[in-house]
């Protein structure tokens, strides 16, 4: 760490200039951003992400082709499907919202971390589970429960970790030198918070040894908590926390302030409110009682409202600034998945209404879905956060090559469209065949049928998927070159406006 | 459905401790000059340079 190289324009008092450069050696130095945690959870995320993603695009390669698997039970596609899912959730998505959250709670109440040391602990836990996780699931230890998978020592670890992150945020708002609490925090606030609780009601299991455990829940009382966690998990792992990344990132590219800081507050109020009871559209036509389907789908219809208002709040951002587009791959990548995330929650609430779901339950249709919202959405915001937070993390401006950004987003972008269209295709595809019943009410089409019509829309998957990889790969050498050209910086906390 | 007697009143207590944080949000002055608040995280950016691109200024020695 070098604490001179810092560029001379005096944006910050003398006080702190001095700071600066006796500042030495020490990261924690008072008057200092704690930023370590920051760097090191922000190139976790690009390794995990490229990780998450190879492995996604080896099981999307084994549904077209299923001997790809080479016969060993550790390459197997029910093994290796739940290892994508946590990677590219857990480890590349969790990593990038700590990365971001410690650096938005940091610059935003303009202090440093709380307990800095137990934000490091947070980085070794965290790395400790992925690393745990990906030993563990190929061996084949699972609870059996989607996005909820790792056995139970691994989920006690997972909740001593987020304990731990809740310590450190929540104390960084408690110390804070700015009295309002800005929009973003207040996104990350919510996320920590549910998924704790979500973590630790779904997790409840009684453990028979130690790799192998119960629900504590039984039948239908289990999918409802299962699917009460899945769907929240959804909702503020993958929404909360990345809405949080909106609106901190997409205003600091564009150097203009969000678009509306009014509907901001709206936004989260009326998105915390209305979220925890969509679970149940995952459990149309089963078991659970009709009328709890019922709610969960009028749940989800209202989640339109507040989706959409957060959506155009971030695009408009923009407004009378579009030119910007034109010229920055990063704000490309910010603004695209604001776009994909409208489009992701305009579709949710269309699944979730029973007529509609009948068709599209347990088809290809619902893979689509899911992927336009993770590499639409949540991957281009935490690509385009990354692209932000990398090169300031270093002492830079920007990345390496702005060439290569602009290249990823296309690539990206590409691998997104080609993969979600084969999938909606292929899902409603698979809904008419499924259903379509010859006038003696026997079915037209036997199972396998419809198996082997999807194969050509497999291979355009893969097709998606891999450019989605490819675009990533890109990343990973830009982030390289970057960090080789740059250097880790300490960076002064501005002097507080008096107001303040 | 027994298990709405967990969910259902875990809700309700969530529901009543987002009200309660709103009542401290709205009382403590968090919704007040609102849209100041967007522009301030503009306001403090450190001016950053690239070393292979433009000569660093360094600051001076102590």
């Amino acid at each position: 760490m070098v604490s001179n190289t810092a560029p001379g324009a005096p944006v910050f008092s003398e006080k702190t200039a001095g700071a600066l450069s006796k500042a030495g050696n020490k990261p924690a130095a008072a008057g200092m951003y704690t930023d370590a945690p920051v760097r090191l959870f922000a190139l976790a995320a690009v390794l995990w992400g490229v990780v998450g993603m190879l492995v996604g695009v080896i099981i999307a390669a084994q549904l077209a082709w299923p001997e790809l698997n080479l016969g060993i039970s550790f390459l197997s596609y029910g093994r290796l499907r739940p290892l994508h899912t946590n990677a590219v959730i857990f480890a590349f998505g969790g990593c990038t919202l700590f990365a971001t959250s410690y650096h938005v709670v940091q610059r935003t109440c303009q202090t440093r971390l709380f307990m800095p040391k137990l934000a490091m602990f947070t980085f070794v836990g965290w790395q400790l589970v992925i690393l745990a996780a990906a030993v563990s699931l190929p061996l084949g230890f699972t609870q059996g429960k989607e996005y909820a998978e790792l056995e139970w020592p691994i989920d006690i670890l997972i909740a001593v970790v987020w304990v731990a992150y809740a310590v450190v945020f929540f104390g960084t708002i408690g110390i804070r030198k700015v009295r309002h609490i800005y929009v973003a925090n207040w996104f990350f606030g919510a996320f920590i918070l549910a998924v704790a609780m979500l973590h630790i009601v779904n997790a409840a299991v009684i453990p028979v040894s130690l790799t192998k455990s119960y629900s504590a829940y039984a039948g239908v009382q289990d999918a409802m908590v299962q699917w009460w966690y899945g769907h929240n998990a959804v909702g503020f792992f993958l929404t909360a926390g990345f809405l949080g990344i909106m609106y901190y990132y997409i205003p600091k590219q564009a150097g203009r302030p969000v678009y509306s800081y009014r509907l901001s507050i709206v936004h989260f109020w009326a998105l915390i409110f209305t979220y925890m009871w969509a679970g149940p559209h995952h459990l149309h036509y089963t078991a659970l009682p009709d009328w709890a389907q019922s709610v969960g789908m009028v749940f989800s219809l209202v989640l339109l409202a507040p989706s959409w208002g957060g959506m155009i709040n971030g695009i408009m951002t923009l407004s009378g600034a579009w030119h910007k587009l034109r010229d920055d791959p990063i704000l490309k990548f910010l603004i695209v998945s604001l776009s994909f995330y409208g489009m992701s929650t305009f579709e949710g609430p269309m699944m979730s209404i029973k007529t509609v779901n009948a068709l599209s339950h347990y088809t290809d249709w619902t893979v689509g879905h899911v992927h336009s919202g993770a590499l639409g959405w949540v991957g281009l915001i935490s690509m385009g956060s990354l692209y932000y937070l990398i090169p300031r993390m270093f002492g830079r401006k920007e990345m390496y090559s702005t060439r290569a950004i602009e290249l990823h987003f296309w690539v990206a972008t590409v691998g997104i469209v080609l993969y979600i269209a084969a999938m909606w295709i292929a899902g409603v595809m698979q809904g008419l065949m499924w259903r379509a019943v010859n006038t003696d009410g026997t079915l037209v089409y036997s199972f396998v049928e419809s198996v082997k019509a999807t194969y050509p829309f497999y291979v355009i998957r893969l097709g998606g998927g891999l450019l989605y990889f490819s675009g990533m790969l890109i990343m990973a050498w830009n982030t390289v070159m970057t960090v080789r050209s740059g250097k880790a910086v300490l960076a002064p906390i501005p002097m507080v406006p008096a107001h303040a | 459905m027994e298990i709405l007697w967990l969910l259902i009143p875990m809700s309700t207590v969530l529901v009543l401790l987002i009200i309660g944080v709103f009542g401290w949000a709205l009382h403590r002055g968090q919704f007040e000059d609102v849209e100041f608040e967007g522009e301030r995280i503009l306001l403090d950016d450190l001016p950053l340079v690239d070393r292979d691109q433009v000569e660093v200024r360094k600051p001076p020695e102590q």
